[in-house]
């Protein structure tokens, strides 16, 4: 009996040990709407809630991400679980399936976020107080553009730390977005609708200029300027006037080979 | 008497948890790794390395050869540059080595031994890099734990600044000719021509390996790869082959640096200097019997000029290398499409009215003996 005893403190206390791989922390994802930073979660009791992901990379270049789970103390204590999936999934469909780690017995917790650091910290039945810090890697931050700064350092970063390989999540087969599929929506008002996707693209994407700062892009070899292909980009500076880059009104945000003329279709160049 | 309080030395601050202190060391040693994989060239040893399948290195191959060169880092894990290497750290008082682990299976046509690098290309979404070398260290004095790491090319290519550029030159001076600007893009050059060591590479990871060149003292030299092949190359590794008005862009040194929208946009003759006439290659035109000085060939590589590999004696304003001379250079050009290759090189005597910037002419894209193309590729990013 004493024996038992000693094996599930001594398991709480491995448990308790912030996971190794959380040193390889690149993002944090699906944090809860409503609980702010530093306030210990009360409601709602008794409920399982989706705190946040922990998003990273591992050593076969799987992007993973750790669920954490919390289940609100109420009747019963509150139990926190760590679940491990690849990462285009949804933590909300992992919500009720048992976890890959499990902290029972919790009294309270609370965490806070923010770009660089988690604090998760939280308090067992033992009156036992554990502060995890997870340090969010920089890789995601972008460097500022300055002359002599590389592609590589710019889209990641000079070294990427790996994350031991995760067992438990399944490979994603072709993941990398067709051929002349939109992968960085711009509407004709120039609004942007969504972030980039363009790093989907197998063999790259292209551009079709639409008069906007920031054009619309589809996967696939730039080709343009050629009969039928989309306009190539000029700018919208080189002109050095503040006008509205209308396709039909003023196409100088565009240009086609030698001996060709712009056509627009709606506010999108081609050359034709 | 009061007893003196107890002093705290970084030593009783030691992780007692085997992985924690590891992390630290490995931590503390990315500084030195990355000196070691950005600045191979500075360990590279006097009298050259000893490690014949990864490295036969000539007098005229310049050091930048060796900056991001998964060569040499094989080369140094495997003792070809000093007999033990390690990476030396000092913490909490006590000396830790680390070292790369040689987990890799070897890559046939180099050697039979096992790498201290494995090739990485993006295969899926989950990382915002084409390509890089995966690596391994461990701690010689913490056994039983290991840390990869990708390293990225971060010594490739170079930012082109976002401002108004010119393309080609212009008949009547008075005449602006094409201009563009590159606001709102991020475009990075590379700073040489691809060489066979990169093409090696490439046909490795596209599984064919038997293709690759053979001769370590080619792997320094320019890849001389038809139009369509050149196109691939960039392609696979997220890339385009460079744009002819990128080319001039990177350089046609700007007058003025700070301005980046000049009302007057220059079309300089040279990188270096605006009016040819004034250059060597101006004199060589009215004096046939020029003798060029070890500085001309430095400026650019003409006829005459030794040959020299990896040279960085003519970076343009950017850090781009032959502007003019060297190789002939294969472009796209979406404004003048037939106008894709430019002939300045160490082909043409210096007196060669091919030698001046914007001046480009056809390539039908296939490799010759009497025009060897080389290529660079340029990259744009989100």
């Amino acid at each position: 009996m004493i024996l038992l005893i000693l094996f599930k403190v001594m398991l709480s206390f491995v448990f308790a040990v912030v996971p190794t791989h959380w040193s390889y922390i690149d993002a944090i994802h699906e944090q809860h709407e409503f609980y702010k930073n530093d306030e210990v979660i009360v409601k709602p009791k008794d409920s399982w809630q989706t705190l946040f992901s922990l998003v990273y990379i591992d050593r076969e270049f799987n992007s993973a991400k750790d669920c954490i789970f919390y289940k609100v103390p109420g009747q019963e204590l509150g139990n926190l679980k760590i679940k491990t999936i690849t990462s285009s999934k949804n933590c909300d469909e992992f919500l009720l399936v048992s976890g890959d780690r499990q902290i029972t017995g919790i009294k309270s917790l609370k965490y806070s976020a923010n770009e660089e650091r988690i604090i998760l910290d939280f308090t067992t039945n033992e009156l036992k107080s554990k502060k995890w810090t997870i340090l969010i890697n920089k890789n995601n931050r972008r460097p500022e553009k300055a002359m002599g700064l590389s592609s590589a350092e710019f889209s990641g970063a000079k070294i990427i730390f790996l994350a031991p390989a995760t067992k438990l999540i399944q490979k994603e087969n072709n993941p990398f977005l067709k051929n002349d599929s939109i992968c960085h929506d711009v509407n004709e008002d120039c609004e942007v609708l969504g972030t980039s996707i363009c790093d989907r693209c197998e063999g790259g994407w292209y551009e079709i200029p639409n008069g906007c700062s920031v054009g619309p892009k589809f996967c696939g070899k730039l080709t343009c300027g050629g009969k039928n292909q989309p306009a190539c980009r000029r700018g919208m500076t080189w002109q050095r006037s503040n006008v509205d880059f209308e396709c039909r009104v003023n196409s100088s945000f565009a240009y086609c080979s030698q001996g060709l003329s712009i056509q627009c279709e709606g506010k999108k160049a081609f050359c034709r | 008497m009061r007893s003196r309080p107890t002093v705290t030395t970084k030593r009783d601050r030691v992780p007692n948890i085997p992985e924690k202190l590891f992390s630290q060391v490995i931590e503390a040693s990315i500084p030195s790794v990355l000196r070691l994989w950005e600045e191979g060239d500075r360990f590279f040893p006097k009298d050259g390395p000893k490690c014949d399948d990864e490295i036969r290195h000539n007098k005229n191959v310049g050091r930048s050869y060796y900056q991001c060169n998964p060569h040499l880092w094989q080369c140094f894990w495997q003792g070809g540059i000093k007999k033990y290497p390690s990476i030396e750290i000092e913490l909490y008082g006590k000396m830790y080595h680390v070292t790369a682990k040689s987990s890799f299976d070897p890559i046939g046509p180099y050697s039979t031994s096992p790498r201290f690098y494995g090739l990485y290309k993006k295969k899926n979404v989950s990382l915002n890099v084409h390509y890089g070398y995966v690596v391994e260290l461990e701690v010689r004095e913490i056994p039983g734990l290991s840390q990869a790491l990708l390293l990225t090319d971060t010594c490739r290519d170079t930012f082109l600044p976002q401002r108004i550029y010119a393309y080609s030159k212009v008949k009547d001076k008075r005449d602006e000719g094409f201009i563009w600007d590159n606001f709102d893009r991020n475009l990075f050059i590379d700073k040489f021509y691809v060489s066979n060591r990169q093409v090696n590479e490439w046909k490795i990871l596209k599984g064919e390996s038997d293709k690759i060149e053979n001769n370590r003292e080619k792997w320094p030299w320019p890849a001389l790869l038809s139009l369509q092949e050149q196109k691939k190359y960039c392609e696979f590794f997220g890339k385009r082959l460079l744009e002819a008005k990128l080319f001039d862009a990177a350089t046609m040194s700007p007058s003025d640096l700070k301005e980046t929208k000049p009302q007057k946009i220059y079309r300089p003759e040279t990188p270096w200097q605006r009016d040819l006439s004034k250059s060597f290659l101006g004199v060589a035109r009215i004096n046939s019997d020029y003798q060029l000085t070890p500085l001309d060939c430095q400026l650019a590589e003409v006829e005459g000029c030794q040959e020299k590999f990896f040279s960085t004696d003519s970076a343009t304003w950017v850090g781009i290398h032959f502007g003019l001379g060297y190789y002939p250079e294969s472009f796209q050009n979406f404004i003048e499409p037939k106008k894709n290759i430019k002939m300045s090189s160490r082909f043409y005597h210096p007196a060669s009215t091919w030698h001046e910037l914007g001046t480009l002419s056809s390539w039908k894209g296939d490799q010759t003996e009497s025009l060897p193309v080389a290529f660079r590729c340029y990259e744009e990013v989100i």
